[in-house]
């Protein structure tokens, strides 16, 4: 019987962004593959966890530049692609949102691996986005999961290499498509001081919420055109949840009470995201409610609930009402791929 | 290297607008030319009528005005650099923001008024200020006001420096010299350079705020000629920066980096990678919280009724911990200082005891951080030396109890005021405070 594995072209790959990131070591291309394969579908207790996790020459040289910085040490382990598993047995289930693991290669034998932070305010870039300040001082990168079926590495040296297992023929997780619909979300604010920084914290707290999220689809519309829409039935409709006002206070305060509510938000919109249906925001950075429901996805009556192909035909269906209804729309699949459907093509 | 004080990078101007023997009323309010005609009749009414603190505060406030105005130009960020106040931002209004005595001694650095005009308006605005906090219960008899004497001189102060100025504004230089460092890379060899190693330390400070205050507000180009300006100009002062103005950079990138900043971050990164100077950068930013508190202190110390008014935020920074945070040290102790030292007509009683609090904390390491990297350019404190009297005598018999080692100093002027302090010679002590608050702006004439 033949098989069919991806194990060549996954090492190749490795290989070459090793390389091009300044590090030649065969144990260590091995290490980060199987680390790929393990960070895909990684639970534990049958829980699934998705770490981050930073590999590098010196620990201490990575994280010095990063404020505040704390990192603990947990073990040892030789230089072999059979550490990887043991590393994660120890290391995965205290690695969240806040921490990561790092293993760093300190010789040509030996790894010493552990966990480490920095302080994460709504407006730090993460993880991967501030690696690259350390570009050309000494090899780093991480490797973390970006979708159900997409593993990314992003090195210290500006390279980025995503790999996608998945059958879908579409393109990798292209940010272009959220930025697009996050833009969207925010052209009703008008010019203000903190728009700039708003607008990125938008963007990375939508990024992070859909990595996270097995799939859905965004709505951006006002709200009055949204409720008389006949299409789009049995939605549960908020407060608003005004990300914005939040954010501004925030800003204006720096307080850990207006720190909370920001993450307070977050976490509620991580729900809704994880539930069935769709997102709808306004055009000043709210949501407006969830569990929206598509109810001509089939070409015929009935509500469907937009579940695995089921949410591609739904977007389909939404995509019909951009410039009526909606003024635009986010297919995030459960492969990680995004399609945008508005006015900024 | 440099630092001799050889070069003046800008100055103030040093042209007359009235005369010093002049002291006509109506000759200098004439001279006014930012009064409008019915302000002008106003103050020289009041003189003559004998109302001279109506008169003084009237006039004291219009200049100010002015004067912040102008400076405001400048871009909130920067002023916020210069001053190392990270509570000023875009939404500031430095007309309340920036005390008096911060703005005055903007201006002499800024070369808008001369060393001479900033020392004679901090004088006026002391005086005003304790005639202005004097209420019905204070034991004053009603002949025991603002002479004539004060008033004319505060007048004539305030018309020479900037009411009488057709534009106050920064030395040209000084403009010039910004606006390159902002649209222009520079190399070892370029000519501003060159004079910047041949001049006094402010100039190197300066230097530096206008660098940081454009990576956090600049965009594009100017951030890449800033960026590459700060790889060369940072590290070619390093070693002689003081540990203040290290804290200001590291601060700078601390803040920055939990902005998201990436382009400010990475030339930041470049720089202190150079000088191997993370150890500056600060874990969090809880030294904001304290600077902002400590500004409170010395705003309320500076501002009218400040016995009532300083004992609050002096036990609000109290509050806060006794771990001060690196780059908030130098304004914390600038703040107790100020309460404890007082002014000429005494100390603020209730804020005595948290006063006594923070410094009891403090220990020799960092009172020699502090004397040796901040005091001589706090013009707030050397002010209150060189003047003398019993903020001079408080300071001895405070800081004559930490027995400080002058050995374990380095700079030669700051050495001799410990050890002048240590022995309890006043006069010397008032004469080196004086001689370094000099030294420290010598560019401005007058």
């Amino acid at each position: 019987m033949k098989k069919v594995t991806f194990r060549n072209q996954t090492k190749g790959e490795i290989d070459d962004f090793l390389d091009d990131e300044g590090l030649q070591c065969a144990p260590s291309q091995a290490l980060i593959a199987v680390l790929v394969g393990e960070l895909l579908h990684y639970t534990e207790e049958g829980r699934p966890l998705t770490p981050s996790v930073m590999y590098c020459r010196s620990i201490a040289e990575v994280i010095a530049p990063f404020p505040g910085a704390v990192k603990y040490e947990i073990g040892s382990a030789p230089l072999s692609p059979d550490s990887a598993k043991q590393i994660l047995k120890l290391c995965a289930p205290l690695a969240s949102n806040i921490w990561h693991i790092f293993i760093e290669r300190s010789d040509a034998e030996t790894l010493k691996f552990g966990v480490f932070k920095y302080p994460m305010l709504p407006t730090t870039a993460p993880l991967h986005e501030m690696l690259e300040i350390t570009k050309g001082t000494h090899f780093a990168m991480v490797v973390r999961k970006t979708s159900a079926s997409s593993i990314e590495l992003r090195g210290a040296g500006s390279h980025h290499v995503s790999f996608l297992f998945s059958t879908v023929r579409e393109g990798t997780a292209d940010l272009a498509p959220l930025e697009k619909f996050a833009t969207d979300c925010l052209s009703g604010l008008g010019v203000h001081s903190d728009g700039a920084f708003f607008a990125d914290y938008f963007k990375r707290m939508l990024d992070k919420a859909l990595t996270n999220c097995h799939g859905t689809i965004l709505l951006c519309g006002e709200s009055a055109a949204l409720q008389a829409e006949a299409n789009v039935k049995d939605a549960t409709w908020l407060g608003p949840l005004d990300f914005w006002t939040a954010f501004q206070a925030y800003r204006a305060a720096g307080s850990s009470d207006s720190l909370l509510e920001l993450q307070h938000l977050e976490e509620l919109l991580n729900g809704m995201m994880n539930s069935d249906g769709m997102v709808a925001f306004d055009a000043a950075g709210r949501v407006l409610g969830y569990r929206f429901f598509y109810s001509n996805a089939l070409g015929g009556g009935g509500i469907q609930q937009p579940t695995g192909g089921a949410r591609r035909r739904a977007f389909e269906g939404v995509k019909a009402l951009v410039g009526i209804s909606v003024r635009s729309a986010l297919l995030r699949s459960q492969d990680g791929n995004m399609l945008y459907a508005g006015g900024r093509q | 290297m440099s630092g001799s004080g050889t070069v003046t990078l800008w100055r103030a101007s040093t042209a007359i607008v009235v005369p010093d023997n002049i002291s006509d009323v109506p000759t200098i309010v004439g001279a006014a030319r930012q009064l409008r005609p019915k302000e002008q009749q106003q103050i020289v009414a009041n003189m003559q009528a004998e109302h001279y603190e109506m008169a003084a505060s009237y006039l004291w406030h219009k200049t100010m005005a002015l004067l912040k105005r102008r400076i405001a130009t400048l871009g909130n960020e920067f002023i916020a650099e210069l001053l190392q106040r990270p509570d000023i931002d875009e939404h500031s209004d430095l007309q309340t923001s920036v005390s008096d005595t911060e703005a005055v001694t903007l201006a002499r650095e800024l070369g808008m008024i001369t060393a001479t005009q900033a020392l004679r308006l901090i004088h006026s605005q002391e005086v005003i200020a304790h005639f202005a906090s004097v209420d019905s219960e204070d034991r004053m008899d009603d002949d025991e006001g603002l002479t004539r004497e004060e008033a004319v001189a505060c007048l004539r102060v305030c018309v020479q420096g900037v009411l009488g100025q057709e534009h106050v504004s920064v030395a040209e230089d000084f403009a010039t010299f910004r606006r390159k460092l902002e649209n222009e890379t520079f190399t070892e060899a370029s000519p501003e350079i060159v004079r910047l190693r041949q001049s006094p330390y402010f100039f190197i400070r300066t230097a530096i705020s206008i660098l940081l205050s454009v990576l956090k507000a600049g965009k594009g180009a100017q951030i890449e000629h800033v960026s590459r300006n700060a790889l060369l100009i940072i590290p070619l002062f390093w070693g002689e920066l003081k540990q203040p103005e290290k804290w200001q950079i590291g601060q700078a990138y601390a803040s920055e980096f939990s902005e998201g900043r990436k382009d400010s971050v990475k030339a930041l990164h470049s720089v202190l990678l150079s000088v191997h100077g993370f150890d500056f950068v600060p874990e969090n930013l809880r030294s904001n919280t304290f600077t902002k508190v400590a500004t409170s202190v010395i705003s309320a110390h500076q501002a009218i009724n400040n016995f009532y008014n300083e004992p609050a935020p002096m036990r609000e920074l109290v509050s806060l911990g006794t771990s001060i945070p690196g780059p908030a040290l130098a304004a914390c102790l600038t703040a107790a200082l100020c309460v404890k030292l007082g002014n000429p007509y005494g100390v603020s009683n209730a804020a005595q005891y948290p006063a006594d609090q923070l410094l009891s904390e403090i220990s020799n390491e960092r009172w020699r951080y502090y004397i040796e990297g901040r005091l001589p350019q706090e013009p707030i404190i050397l002010r209150k030396l060189a003047r003398g009297g019993a903020p001079l005598t408080r300071w001895m018999s405070l800081v004559r109890k930490l027995a400080l080692q002058p050995s374990e100093f380095s700079d030669k002027e700051v050495k001799a005021l410990v050890t002048a302090t240590n022995s309890n010679n006043e006069e010397r002590v008032k004469m080196l405070a004086d001689k370094i608050m000099h030294v420290a702006m010598a560019s401005n004439g007058g």
